[in-house]
This record gives structure tokens, C-alpha cells and sequence, in this order.
């Protein structure tokens, strides 16, 4: 049904993007070029393949660079800090980035471009979704990107074993725990599963970490990860996995959990609604049409956000300026949403007067979870170390140690590293 | 009247011949300073800075601090404990199990040319390829080896997905696959040994074992440790393996000083900090070889 309606939406695009054509400039920065680096992925693809249509709107040449996340990564930070000026446009991961960036001064504040003349009268940055307009800004207001992506964790359950056994969707960590002990059968269908691998696993951890009201960081950014609160929720964490998954779970990154759920081997999991696209492919899925998607239980739904950054050292800012408006405006961002690519625009996702996106399973919990979507993680420079020194501690858990002890020494580590950043 | 001397003090050679020689050294001298000592020296520098790539300060000059946080950084040091455990039992597994099967290959037997061939297999493959062999023969739930295991009636095991088995689960995939290696270095040795003190040995009655431990592992010491020396630098900088099965996981059970070091300049841009540990490193390897070839001398010497 999606596919059926693309190529339509395809024309409908053109067609918008014709009628912007006439009343904004696209032409301004023709017969300019610009270097666009990006994380390989789904959306990725999309764009590739769109980007001549770019070049013939605005008559940029575009170089496109796609690489996996963690070399698109050092190689930005690499070129960055060698005062490189190879990249004009980068898709950023605002959950890692988002502060080490902004204090490096890598983004190129946005705030100066939205004026008439050099922003499409169409763009409506308003448009997005309250936690991306926040999650593109610093704390002092300055814009340091557009969000295209916004993942948010959502229950992942089968709703035909939950109907057998006469289960609804849980609403709190009881019924969730209650409904994993009904229908775990160690060895042929665990009852629930996470991510264990140390660093993912921190992602799949702020579950219930928001849960039981703890916070990575304090109001002053003093590290509090061994408070009670934190403390009780990697003891339901580490209990959670240690009864009702497999044994492995320790190595579990989101591959492993997903291809278990795939596999049918599986009854619930959380982690972010961007792979709800290959639970739902009848290819590779023996689950697709019998999984149910439910904001998680005490309306939870931690977030992680994906910009286009400009960099500060950009030759031709003013065109990448033109291109990033482009690849995040309403018409695309429509059809991101038509492809499975979770979108950061409400208007994409209109439910009730748009009939396609009836058809996709996931929608109206995706929608519902981003109205009360929260980050993942604290505005502090090492988010990496943060999720090394918590998920070591949460490994430790799962290995039978103390939850308060592990956690004792990921607090002492976590604030040498804030304290280490500040210098 | 003064008779010349019979030797003549020889006539100074020009300073330009004495240059010539120099000259064709220079080339490769450049070349060693560009490829080596530049970048070595360089690095020496930055261990000396607070460099971290995402700083907006430009790096400052902090003396000996790294080197002072290195040696009460808790992860660190497990890091370096964990290469030197693995290197000690890796290499000294490799060795044993390598000269077995050299003696073995030595000895004439039908089919003696495949399975020469075939044990050297591991040694061929790429690391990252035999890693995801080995992981998915690892699976505690659908991995081949706990279905033998079973099969012999003991428990199934984590393998490398427990802090207490991950470790004996590496060491034993870099024996599988370096063993073959000593293995090749030690039948080149026992190709070049003479005859005679065999022929002797005979005549006096020696028993096999006797003649192994008396004459043959004596002789072949040379050939063993170059081989040692050659799988201990090898398993110090030991990183593909370790990256690919389990990045250095659970939690940082198999971390070694390359894995942490990979973390430290690549996920948290510590380039400085991080230096200073490429340093130290390169000094533990460079003691290690220097006390290798001194312990290879001095064998010789007593030998």
C-alpha cells in the first residue's frame, strides 16, 4: 500500500516544490558547489536519490559523502579540529554532539539565515514538533541545525501471544514485568529484552531510568547516577533482562533484540521506533502484521534527535543554507515519512485528513510518543563517556554484581570525565 | 742530510670525498626521519599537551599529567593487565602446541603435503573473518560448540559473553589461529638440522623423549625465538580479533591497551591523554623485545 502511493506522492512533491520554485529565490546561490557529509542510512538513500531534483531547482552541484556513523564521525572531527574545510553540510547526531560541537564553535549559528529573502516563506520551522525545535537549540537560543530525524523508544509487544494470554498493553513496570513472567519460555520465547552491550545499552537503560524519576545529571550538571532513584532502576533493569532474556543479552546490541523479535523468539522489547520499519518487512520478519506499538508505560518515550548542521568554516554558507532548508522542508519530509524514515514535522503526520499513513502501524504511537518525548540523554560533553562508564556498570549488574556498587563507581568515573570536560 | 720518512703521513682526504659516503645515506636517513621519528617525536609532543579535538582551547603545554593520570587510571591499568595476560598464555599456548605439531608434520606420512597446507588456513584468513566464525560457533544458545559440549554431558559455556569465560575464549581463537604460524617456523628449523647428533643419540640408546628435549629443542632454539619474538609483539598490538568478537566487552572484561586506546583518541577525542598511553605502550614493547633478544644472546652464549 505505502509503496503503491509513492509514486503519486512523488508527483505531489514536484509539484510542491515547483510551487515554491515561484515564490522564493532557489536560484540565488546557482552555479555554486557544496560538500554534504552524511551517516549512511535509510534516509540517506532517500536523499541521494532526490538530490538531483536539488540541483536542478537551485543549480548547486552537490557532492554527497556517505559513510557509517562512527567514520562519518571522526572524520568530522577530525577535518574540524584540523581546521579542514572539506565539509560545508553535516548531518549531526545532536545526542552526542549537540554540546561537544557547540563548544568547539563547529555549527554555524542559523538564527542570522531565517529572515525573509534567505528562508523559503513555506519552511515553517514552527512546524516541528516541540522537543526537535528544542533538541536543535543551545541553551542560549542559538539554532544550530535542522532536525530531519527523531527517534523516540516505544514498547515493541506481539499483539496476538498479548491477546492469547488475555494480556493488554502495559500502562506501568508492574503489568510490563507481569506480562513478561506470563509468556517467558526460556529457550523457545523470552518474555522481554533490552540492549546489554556496554554504551547501547545506556540508550535502552533511560527507560526506566525515567521511569523511577532519576536523572543523568543534576540541575547544576553534577553527575547522579547513584542516587536511589537510579539505583532502583538498573536493579529492574538488570532484574528484567537477567530473568526473562537470553542468556547473551550482555552482548546485546539492538540487532541482536531485534533480529530475536524478528525471529518470533521474543515478546517485548523497547528501543527507538525507527526499526519498527523491519519488524513490519514481511522479508526478513517471521513477525510483520502481529506486533503491537504502545508509548511506554508512565507515557515515557526518551528521544534522540538528527540535525543538518552547517559547519562554521563552510566556503559557501549561504548554499548550504539553500540546500539544508530543501532536504528538511514539508514536501520532503512527507515523503521521508511515506518511506519509514521517522520525521520531526507534525504536519507529516496528520492522521486523521491523511489516508496513507493509516496504513502504517506505528504511526499513531510514534505520534503520540513525540508529544511527550523527552531526550535520552543531558546536554553534557561526554555523552560517549557517560554511556561507556554507565553501561559498564549496568554489565556489571547484569554479571551479578551490586547495583549500588557498580553504580558507586560510574558516578565517581562519570564526574571525573564532567569534570575533565570543563577544562 | 735528512732522509725522508718511510712512511709518509697520509695525504688528508679532501672533505668532499669524505661527504660522498654520507650522501648516499641521506635518502634513506630522510626517509627514516619523515616515516618514523617524525611522527614518533610528534607524538612524544602531544603526550605532553591536554589535546582533546572537540576543545575550544588550543591544546596547553601540561608536562608529566597524563603520564601521572595513566598510572592511577583504574581501566588503564586492567587494560594493560588484560594484553599481558593474553600475551603470556596466547604465545605461550602457541609455542607448545606449535612445536607438537611440527614434530608431527616432520615425520613422513601419507597425505603429509594437504594437511601442511590445510594447517596453515588460519594463518591466511583474515582475523575479522575467522572473529565472526568463531562468534556465531560461540552462541551460548545456537553456537556449535556448546552443542558438542552438551553432546560430552558438560554445561553448556558464555563464552564470550561472560566476564569470567571471555578471556580464555579469545586466547583460545588466537591460538587456533597462530599456532600454524610457530608451527611454519619450526619446521623450517627442523629441515636445517644435521643428522649426525640423531645418529649418535641412536647408537646410545637415547629415547625419543630424550633425544627431543637433549638435542632437538636445543638446536631449534634459534628458529623458536624468532617465532616468540614475532608472536609477542604480534599479540601485544592485538586489536582486530578483540574489536570484532567483543569490543572489548562485556563491559570492559576484554579490553585491552589497544581497545581503550581506540576509545579514548576515537569516541572520546582524548588525543592528548591518549598518547601518552601509545607511548607508554610502545615502551612495554620495545622492554619486552629488547628483554626477548638479550634472553636469545645470552641463551646462545650458554649454549
Amino acid at each position: 500500500m505505502v509503496r503503491f502511493a509513492l509514486p503519486v506522492l512523488g508527483l505531489s512533491l514536484a509539484l510542491v516544490t515547483g510551487a515554491q520554485a515561484q515564490s522564493f529565490n532557489w536560484k540565488a546561490q546557482s552555479g555554486k558547489s557544496i560538500t554534504v557529509s552524511v551517516v549512511k542510512s535509510p534516509w540517506s538513500d532517500i536523499l541521494q536519490d532526490k538530490l538531483p531534483e536539488f540541483e536542478k531547482l537551485s543549480g548547486i552541484q552537490v557532492s554527497l559523502s556517505v559513510l557509517p556513523e562512527q567514520q562519518a564521525r571522526q572524520k568530522l572531527a577530525i577535518d574540524f579540529a584540523s581546521g579542514g574545510r572539506t565539509v560545508d553540510v553535516f548531518d549531526s547526531s545532536l545526542t552526542v554532539e549537540k554540546t561537544r560541537f557547540s563548544q568547539a564553535g563547529w555549527y554555524e549559528p542559523l538564527n542570522k539565515y531565517m529572515v525573509a529573502g534567505k528562508i523559503d516563506p513555506s519552511y515553517s520551522f514552527s512546524d516541528f514538533f516541540t522537543s526537535a525545535r528544542n533538541a536543535v537549540k543551545t541553551k542560549d537560543g542559538t539554532i544550530i541545525g535542522f532536525p530531519w530525524k527523531a527517534d523516540v523508544q516505544v514498547l515493541y509487544y506481539r499483539k496476538d501471544l498479548f491477546a492469547q494470554a488475555g494480556l493488554k498493553a502495559p500502562t506501568s513496570l508492574a503489568e510490563l514485568e507481569a506480562a513478561a513472567a506470563k509468556l517467558n519460555v526460556p529457550g523457545k520465547m523470552y518474555g522481554y529484552a533490552a540492549r546489554g552491550l556496554k554504551n547501547a545499552n545506556a540508550y535502552t537503560f533511560t527507560f526506566p531510568l525515567q521511569a523511577f524519576k532519576g536523572r543523568w545529571v543534576d540541575g547544576s550538571g553534577d553527575a547522579t547516577v547513584n542516587n536511589a532513584q537510579a539505583i532502583k532502576a538498573l536493579d529492574w533493569y538488570a532484574g528484567m533482562l537477567k530473568k526473562y532474556a537470553p542468556p547473551s543479552v550482555v552482548s546485546y546490541n539492538w540487532s541482536e533484540v531485534l533480529g530475536l523479535f524478528q525471529q518470533d523468539q521474543l515478546a517485548m522489547f523497547n528501543d527507538g521506533i525507527g526499526f519498527a520499519v523491519q519488524v513490519e518487512d514481511k522479508a526478513s520478519s517471521k513477525v510483520a502484521g502481529k506486533v503491537g506499538y504502545a508509548v511506554l508505560p508512565g507515557k515515557l518515550a526518551p528521544a534522540t534527535f538528527n540535525a543538518l548542521a552547517i559547519s562554521s568554516r563552510a566556503a559557501n554558507k549561504d548554499a548550504a543554507f539553500l540546500f539544508i532548508q530543501w532536504a528538511t522542508n514539508k514536501a520532503f519530509d512527507k515523503y521521508l515519512v511515506e518511506n519509514g524514515v521517522t520525521s520531526p514535522r507534525q504536519s507529516s503526520w496528520q492522521l486523521a485528513t491523511n489516508k496513507p499513513l493509516d496504513t502504517i502501524p506505528w504511526a499513531k504511537t510514534y505520534f503520540d510518543a513525540l508529544k511527550v518525548a523527552k531526550p535520552a540523554f543531558p546536554d553534557v560533553a561526554p555523552i560517549q563517556e557517560m554511556r561507556d562508564i554507565v553501561g559498564i556498570a549496568i554489565v556489571q549488574a547484569l554479571q551479578g554484581s551490586n547495583s549500588k556498587t557498580a553504580l558507586d563507581q560510574a558516578q565517581k568515573d562519570f564526574q571525573t570525565a564532567l569534570t575533565n570536560a570543563k577544562q | 742530510m735528512t732522509t725522508p720518512p718511510l712512511h709518509a703521513r697520509p695525504r688528508p682526504v679532501p672533505l668532499s670525498r669524505r661527504l660522498t659516503p654520507m650522501l648516499f645515506v641521506l635518502p634513506a636517513l630522510l626517509l627514516t626521519v619523515v616515516v618514523i621519528a617524525f611522527p614518533l617525536a610528534y607524538t612524544l609532543y602531544q603526550s605532553f599537551t591536554n589535546w582533546v579535538i572537540t576543545s575550544p582551547n588550543p591544546p596547553k603545554f601540561i608536562g608529566l599529567a597524563n603520564y601521572i593520570e595513566l598510572l592511577s587510571d583504574r581501566r588503564a591499568l586492567q587494560s594493560l593487565g588484560r594484553t599481558v595476560l593474553i600475551t603470556v598464555f596466547s604465545v605461550g599456548l602457541q609455542m607448545v602446541l606449535g612445536v607438537m605439531m611440527a614434530l608431527v608434520m616432520n615425520k613422513h606420512f601419507f597425505g603429509r603435503g594437504l594437511f601442511r597446507t590445510l594447517a596453515l588456513f588460519p594463518v591466511v584468513a583474515t582475523p575479522v573473518a575467522i572473529s565472526l566464525i568463531f562468534v556465531t560457533m560461540m552462541n551460548p544458545q545456537s553456537g556449535v560448540l556448546n552443542h558438542f559440549l552438551q553432546g560430552a554431558g558438560l554445561g553448556p559455556l558464555q563464552w564470550i559473553y561472560s566476564e569470567k569465560s571471555v578471556l580464555p575464549s579469545l586466547i583460545l581463537v588466537d591460538t587456533w589461529q597462530w599456532t600454524p604460524f610457530v608451527m611454519l617456523i619450526a619446521l623450517a628449523g627442523l629441515a636445517t638440522l644435521p643428522n649426525e647428533p640423531y645418529e649418535a643419540a641412536m647408537l646410545d640408546g637415547a629415547t625419543p623423549w630424550q633425544t627431543f628435549w637433549s638435542i632437538t629443542l636445543p638446536m631449534l632454539m634459534p628458529s623458536l625465538f624468532v617465532a616468540l619474538l614475532f608472536r609477542a609483539i604480534d599479540t601485544l598490538k592485538l586489536f582486530d580479533t578483540i574489536y570484532a568478537m567483543t569490543q572489548g566487552g562485556p563491559g570492559t572484561a576484554s579490553e585491552t591497551v589497544n581497545l581503550y586506546l581506540y576509545t579514548l583518541s576515537f569516541n572520546y577525542f582524548r588525543m592528548g591523554y591518549a598518547s601518552s598511553m601509545v607511548i607508554a605502550l610502545l615502551a612495554i614493547v620495545l622492554g619486552v623485545t629488547l628483554v626477548l633478544i638479550r634472553a636469545r644472546k645470552l641463551a646462545e652464549k650458554n649454549a
